[in-house]
């Protein structure tokens, strides 16, 4: 080889040299002069913390049976990150995301490819997040996609918690559910110390569930873990493992028997309502009355010794399960909508209505103590005095009679007579045409001041929030000449009325024109007077109970003011009151004495109710039925207050309602609220519990053959020859169940032959 | 006397000028490579699930056969093989031009040629016969004329240019070293290395430019030359260089890294393994390979310089160019010094492929060294 060969094979060398030189100085720099510092980053790469979500408190009803607690559900989330990272065209990602619905469709939840869709777009989650798809999915899903990561990428199942009712749809408005924390409540929410928020956390949105959020809400744990560049968990680091604080436990004052009692009494009486047919109203011959419609109606049970809500129930109501993993659009829009009566309106505290009669007691509080009785043209409170049924302002001097100027001539329901009313009868027939004589007197006596009714009723807590511990509650409103003027200021359009006129004042007396209240101060008026005058800030929660027991904090009667009432006044009203259900021509007679109007024999000799009833005529619509009681009469423990939109007299609808539901809670009669799994067992057992019922009895040839031991394995019902039916766990006794039925029917029977 | 100028050498005699150290080197590299192999794929293992050895298995199995091959390189010759060069190149282009239509790709790049059951890149056994043809073409004479140096171009960019439409970037510049080296060996004068390293710089500019190159392959180039341009493509470069570091000087033990047992270091078995030889055995572990892996190339060299036949020489510098670039790549890839490109540590990365090229490549060394005398002989 010749030299020149030999000289540019050296060169090749030095450059081998130098390039080695290169390496071993960065290897020196990398490994020994700044080794420590990569260290550090290498300990510190391979962990991720991961918060782990503390279980949220429960909640639980007077007698610590559990209304909200929590389980664990399967939920299918799709990774945006792995999604993007698949790079799928437009078609190629629509056939997925069919496929997928398909899949979960087919699992037995039901969701519809534009969902996922608008799930995926959910701007609150960032791009390498898992976003929730569906919740409740089958179980089998999440073998179906984990097979199938190829053709399905960044889709997961996993386990989350979520808010279980055991009582289904119980108390649902007061309960309130819980959903994902939005950018506004993010920024405007201070949550209490060591409970931080994080998007998407699941806060109370409503009912209890909002109010005792920082109570409810746990202080949420930590998890480290080693994972791989995949982010695939490793290995769990267990010496940094912090436990998550759970939420603490609110105990409601409900009773969940009462609730479920009443609840469903009131939504069996609204249907009932709705297929009475119109009557004839008695004031316009001739003409038919607006329909039964019945689109909702509420009623509210308190303690009248503490003020603690015994039952709340708004009808219609709503299934909370539907927020679980949130409302679908298309179900916020029918919860939402107006035509559907607004589920999610929560009428016992937001509902505002006129009071008609019941508003009576105050009207009677204001005339009492105002020393109306015996002044001017008004007779003293005991004096008889005959009600001809129709009522002349007296402003209107001498008119006649038969055709009156317009605004003179005020009239009872169906213009019905009264002889010998004093004050007690006054409430007991409730006379329209007694309270219509105090309303005028007070507005033009100047001896009495002008809002003396509005400020009796007041002083009861009407037109004012109750300061009950339940989110978006309504005032309602007591119409004065001022407040009426201040309106019309403010707002002309809206309000154009300005003046105030004797016509007003006794329409108010009888709880009409403007006068509007919520089922919920209604009865705390009520409770104010069945306790001699003590107005409590009604309470729904008792206690909020830590995990380990200890109390963290205990709400006790709460007062808010104290009503001045004349021993001479209160058992005249009492003595009315009771004469409301007891005597014979009381407008809740029938209610609480025989059961035409679907009422009951009430045991008013152990148990003395004092009642009002209440019929409010809304301008184009059949009136509403109102009910306000208390009981027992002379140391009352249950104040009530049904009201009821569109549903025709107090007399025939309300009272009833309240009668039947008093009876049994008087009585300890009140049947066990089912819980919604029995309840679901009960229904799926029915059919099995009748083919055994059948096969027993022996009139047919066929085998038990309903012994489906494959749906043993699913948890699906399941009979055996003994006729116990097991249903997810729960076992049906076919027995009780087929004895139960026939007995409806056998009621059926009777009543039918009975006509 | 016997004739020291002129000794017999017949056939059975060129065992005795078989350089030892020559596969001393590559059979303890390539060991070492098994070995670390083995801790990059053996995963975490629990009392449930034994560490993975399907990754050991088959390259300890492909270092054997590669032995043989180097051994059947070496005895079947260098010389022997010259009158099959141009059959060998074209036989190359086809299977280039194969892999391109029914190819199979791999994280984007078509490289990939299945053959029933088994799978190899013709891109890496190319680059043998690219040594080869260039060794024989310029091997024609000293001091090559502009003609002989087009030609010379055409022959390297013909495989060069199949490649790129694969795309494989790194294997492409493993090609350019190994021109480059024997130009510079074969005496190609100043000027026309001046005028082929514009052309270079063109033609990469060009590449760049056109769609030719996926956008993560631009974009991991964009990452070197612009630091922390894209958190993605940086993650690669992060990861590495935090295992490297976190071998320190002696090492986190085998099996003991955490960075490769979390498997931080995408690709760590074959592209990055120099980061678990660094990060499981640090600096001394580090320095000991490549100085094996230079004592090798020193050998290499030092073959060539004692060739006595241009072909020879010129094939000594061709493997030589061949594995200094990859070593030096690779390494600098994973150290953080040159852009990431996918090239395997010859010898030591997973990958029969390149395993069997490379120990192809040093048995034709050998043979180099075993019949350096046999022109003597022939004269």
């Amino acid at each position: 080889m010749n030299e020149a060969s030999r000289y540019r094979m050296r060169l090749l060398a030095i450059i081998g040299l130098s390039m080695f030189v290169v390496l071993g100085a960065r290897l020196w720099y990398l490994q020994v002069m700044t080794s420590e510092q990569a260290a550090v980053t290498a300990r510190s790469n391979i962990t991720r913390v991961i918060s782990v979500p503390a279980p949220r408190g429960r909640i639980l009803d007077v007698k610590g049976r559990t209304l909200v607690g929590n389980r664990l559900t399967t939920v299918l989330t799709m990774n945006r990150y792995e999604l993007s990272q698949a790079e799928l065209g437009g078609d190629e990602l629509l056939d997925m995301l069919t496929e997928i619905a398909i899949e979960i469709n087919r699992s037995g939840s039901l969701v519809k490819v534009v969902n996922v869709q608008r799930a995926l777009e959910d701007p609150s989650y960032g791009l390498y997040d898992d976003v929730p798809i569906a919740h409740d999915v089958g179980e089998d899903l999440l073998v179906f996609f984990g097979e199938r990561p190829e053709r399905f990428p960044g889709v997961r199942v996993a386990e989350a918690t979520v808010r279980s009712y055991l009582y289904g749809n119980l108390a649902t408005h007061l309960l309130g559910w819980v959903g994902s924390i939005n950018d506004r409540e993010l920024q405007s929410r201070r949550p209490p110390v060591g409970k931080e928020y994080r998007l998407r956390d699941q806060i109370g949105k409503s009912g209890v569930e909002l109010m005792f959020e920082d109570d409810l809400r746990g202080v949420a744990g930590r998890k480290v873990v080693e994972v791989d560049r995949l982010g695939e968990i490793q290995r769990e680091r267990d010496d940094l493992y912090l436990a998550p604080i759970p939420g603490a436990d609110l105990v409601l004052s409900i009773d969940v028997d009462v609730q479920f009692l009443v609840e469903t009494e009131l939504e069996r009486t609204i249907y009932r309502a709705r297929a009475a047919a119109p009557e004839a109203d008695p004031d316009r011959p001739g003409q038919v009355s607006p329909a039964f419609d019945a689109p909702g109606g509420a009623v509210v049970i308190l303690d009248p010794r503490n003020g603690d809500v015994v039952a709340m129930a708004s009808f219609p109501s709503y299934d909370l399960n539907m927020s679980i993993g949130g409302f679908a659009p298309e179900q916020w829009a029918v919860l939402n909508d107006p035509a559907n009566d607004l589920p999610m309106f929560n009428r016992a505290i937001q509902g505002e209505y006129a009071p008609g009669s019941t508003f009576k007691l105050f009207t009677a509080h204001a005339a009492w103590h105002e020393g109306v009785f015996g002044v001017g043209a008004i007779p003293r409170a005991d004096e008889l005095w005959d009600d001809p049924g129709a009522y002349i302002l007296r402003g209107c001097g001498d008119v006649d009679p038969r055709d009156p100027p317009p605004g003179c001539r005020y009239r009872n329901a169906g213009e019905k007579p009264y002889e010998d009313v004093d004050l007690i009868r006054s409430l007991t027939v409730s006379s329209d045409v007694y309270y219509y004589r105090i309303g005028e007197s007070i507005y033009i006596n100047p001896e009495h001041p002008d809002t003396a009714i509005q400020d009796a009723a007041r002083s009861y807590g009407l037109g004012l929030e109750t300061g009950i511990t339940l989110p978006f509650e309504q005032d309602g409103y007591l119409p004065t000449p001022a407040n009426r003027r201040q309106r019309n200021e403010e707002n002309p359009v809206a309000f154009p009325e300005w003046g105030w006129s004797t016509g007003d004042n006794v329409i108010t007396a009888i709880g009409q024109g403007e006068v509007l209240v919520t089922p919920l101060q209604l009865a705390n008026a009520f409770a104010t007077f069945a306790n001699g005058g003590v107005r409590h800030a009604p309470n729904v929660v008792t206690r909020v109970v830590a995990r380990d027991g200890t109390v963290v904090r205990q709400f006790g009667p709460r007062v808010l003011s104290e009503v001045e009432m004349d021993p001479g006044f209160r058992w005249r009203v009492l003595e009315g009151l009771s004469g409301v259900t007891a005597d014979e021509e009381g407008t809740a007679y029938k209610a609480f004495n025989s059961t035409v109007t679907g009422g009951i024999k009430f045991p008013l000799e152990r148990f003395q109710v004092g009642g009002k009833t209440g019929t409010a005529e809304v301008r184009g619509k059949a009136d509403t039925s109102l009910f306000a009681a208390f009981g027992p009469l002379r140391e009352p423990t249950h104040a009530v207050v049904a009201i009821l939109e569109e549903a025709g007299f107090g007399s025939r609808v309300a009272a009833p309602l309240v009668a039947r539901i008093l009876e049994q809670v008087f009585e300890g009669t009140v049947p066990e609220a089912p819980l919604a799994a029995v309840r679901y067992a009960r229904s799926a057992a029915l059919p099995l519990c009748l083919e055994w019922y059948e096969w027993r009895s022996g009139n047919t040839l066929d085998r038990l053959d309903a012994a489906d031991p494959s749906s043993a394995e699913t948890g699906g019902p399941e009979l055996d020859a003994s006729g116990t039916v097991r249903v997810r766990g729960i076992r049906v006794d076919c027995d009780d169940l087929v004895d139960e039925v026939l007995a409806v029917f056998e009621d059926r029977a009777e009543t039918g032959a009975g006509g | 006397m016997v004739d020291l100028r002129r000794p017999d050498y017949d056939r059975p005699r060129m065992l005795r000028h078989v350089d030892l150290a020559l596969p001393l080197l590559t059979v303890m590299v390539a060991l070492i490579g098994v070995v670390m192999v083995y801790s990059a794929t053996r995963g975490p293992a629990t009392e449930i699930r034994p560490a993975e050895t399907f990754h050991l298995v088959r390259q300890a199995r492909l270092a054997g056969l590669g032995v043989l091959a180097m051994v059947a390189a070496g005895w079947f010759g260098h010389r022997r093989l010259h009158r099959f060069v141009p059959l060998v190149y074209l036989g190359m282009l086809g299977l280039f031009g194969a892999v391109l239509l029914v190819g199979t790709e791999v994280k984007g790049a078509r490289a990939w040629l299945q053959f029933g059951g088994i799978q190899f890149q013709p891109s890496e056994f190319g680059k043998v016969v690219l040594i080869l043809a260039l060794a024989a073409w310029l091997a024609r004479g000293d001091e090559p004329s502009a003609p002989r140096v087009v030609v010379a171009v055409l022959l390297a960019a013909a495989p060069v240019g199949l490649i790129i439409l694969q795309p494989d970037l790194g294997t492409v510049l493993v090609y350019g070293a190994i021109a480059a080296g024997m130009a510079l060996v074969a005496g190609v004068k100043g000027r026309h290395l001046f005028i082929l390293g514009l052309l270079l710089v063109t033609g990469l500019v060009g590449v760049l430019q056109s769609d030719v190159l996926e956008e993560y392959q631009v974009r991991r180039l964009l990452v070197f030359v612009a630091d922390e341009s894209d958190t993605r493509a940086n993650y690669n470069l992060e990861q590495a260089q935090v295992a490297i570091g976190n071998g320190g000087l002696t090492g986190r033990g085998l099996f003991q890294g955490t960075q490769n047992n979390s498997a931080l270091v995408p690709e760590q078995q074959t592209d990055f393994i120099f980061t678990v030889v660094a990060e499981e055995t640090g600096f001394v572990g580090g320095a000991a390979l490549l100085g094996l892996v230079g004592l090798l190339l020193l050998r290499i060299w030092r073959i060539g310089q004692m060739a006595d036949d241009r072909f020879g020489l010129l094939i000594s510098a061709g493997v030589f160019s061949m594995l200094l670039f990859q070593v030096f790549q690779s390494v600098g890839m994973a150290t953080g010094i040159m852009p990431i490109t996918g090239i395997p540590f010859p010898l030591v990365s997973y990958g029969g492929s390149s395993l069997l090229t490379t120990f192809v490549s040093i048995g034709l060394v050998q043979s180099v060294h075993m019949r350096r005398h046999e022109h003597l002989a022939r004269a």
